[in-house]
């Protein structure tokens, strides 16, 4: 994403209170946001995407206090993990249930994507927290801590521990379809 | 996090830009600032008029009882939140 035409249209959405700039703003973040969101939620599409409209909305009412110092992109994932924070503090427990995924990925759900969700489903929503920073949005630790709050020695970590689950995972479904074959 | 592995386990294939999304949120913020007018109006409104009934109750007595320090305070407070509030809706029309 280009950072000078972010900028430029937040520009006309501070300046000219630009619907169109911010539709524009929408269009280009939507999919990462979403993405991240249902890493998040361990693939519930459906609280995804009511969270990624409730971080665009929240977006639109502050945007006067981004600052053009971090990317705006950052500051949006920073908005979407307080929105997941405050989700998850009323359901704190959050299964994976398969066949209820089936149903909330049945519009438009594709295969390829149910596998990044269920080896999120296996992590502790910390743990869902740092690898998705760290692996989709690409942040660096410090970014991360400027996020999360969390100390830097629990966020390495979490992300290592994360790892080795997914490892673990993979290599047990890799196993298994060997011996299968 | 420098590994390629993990980056292609954990991403996702195919983009999720889609103009139902864009409109949605669009809907929702048309929907959040007619809500913030409603609530506006209705304040503006009830103010208005509970200053004409306080205006209507003080006046029999004395119209030199309106000029004090108290009521000076009040109306330049009523002044500027009145202008506050305008400021604030013509920013997010």
């Amino acid at each position: 994403v280009n950072q000078e035409r972010v900028l430029s249209l937040v520009n006309r959405v501070v300046t000219q209170v630009d619907h169109m700039a911010f539709s524009r703003l929408v269009e280009i973040h939507q999919s990462l946001i979403r993405h991240f969101l249902r890493r998040l939620t361990a693939g519930n599409h459906a609280q995804a995407d009511d969270l990624s409209q409730e971080c665009f909305l929240l977006a639109y009412q502050k945007i006067h206090q981004y600052k053009s110092s971090g990317s705006f992109s950052a500051w949006l994932h920073t908005i979407a993990y307080r929105l997941f924070l405050k989700s998850i503090e009323k359901v704190q427990t959050i299964c994976f249930d398969a066949e209820l995924h089936a149903q909330q990925t049945s519009d438009g759900g594709n295969d390829a994507d149910i596998y990044p969700e269920q080896l999120m489903a296996m992590l502790n929503p910390k743990e869902r927290v740092v690898i998705t920073f760290s692996c989709a949005a690409g942040m660096s630790h410090s970014e991360i801590h400027d996020v999360t709050q969390l100390p830097l020695g629990t966020i390495k970590s979490l992300i290592q521990r994360a790892k080795l689950k997914i490892m673990k995972s993979v290599n047990t479904e890799q196993t298994k379809l060997q011996v299968k074959s | 996090m420098n590994d390629p592995l993990l980056n292609d386990l954990l991403s996702y294939k195919n983009s999720l830009t889609d103009q139902k999304f864009t409109a949605k949120v669009l809907e929702k913020i048309e929907l959040h600032n007619k809500r913030r007018r409603i609530i506006i109006w209705c304040f503006g409104i009830l103010g208005m008029l509970l200053s004409l009934v306080y205006l209507l109750t003080m006046a029999p007595a004395s119209w030199q009882n309106l000029i004090n320090p108290t009521h000076g305070v009040m109306f330049t407070g009523i002044g500027l939140f009145i202008t506050w509030l305008w400021t604030v809706e013509l920013y997010n029309q």
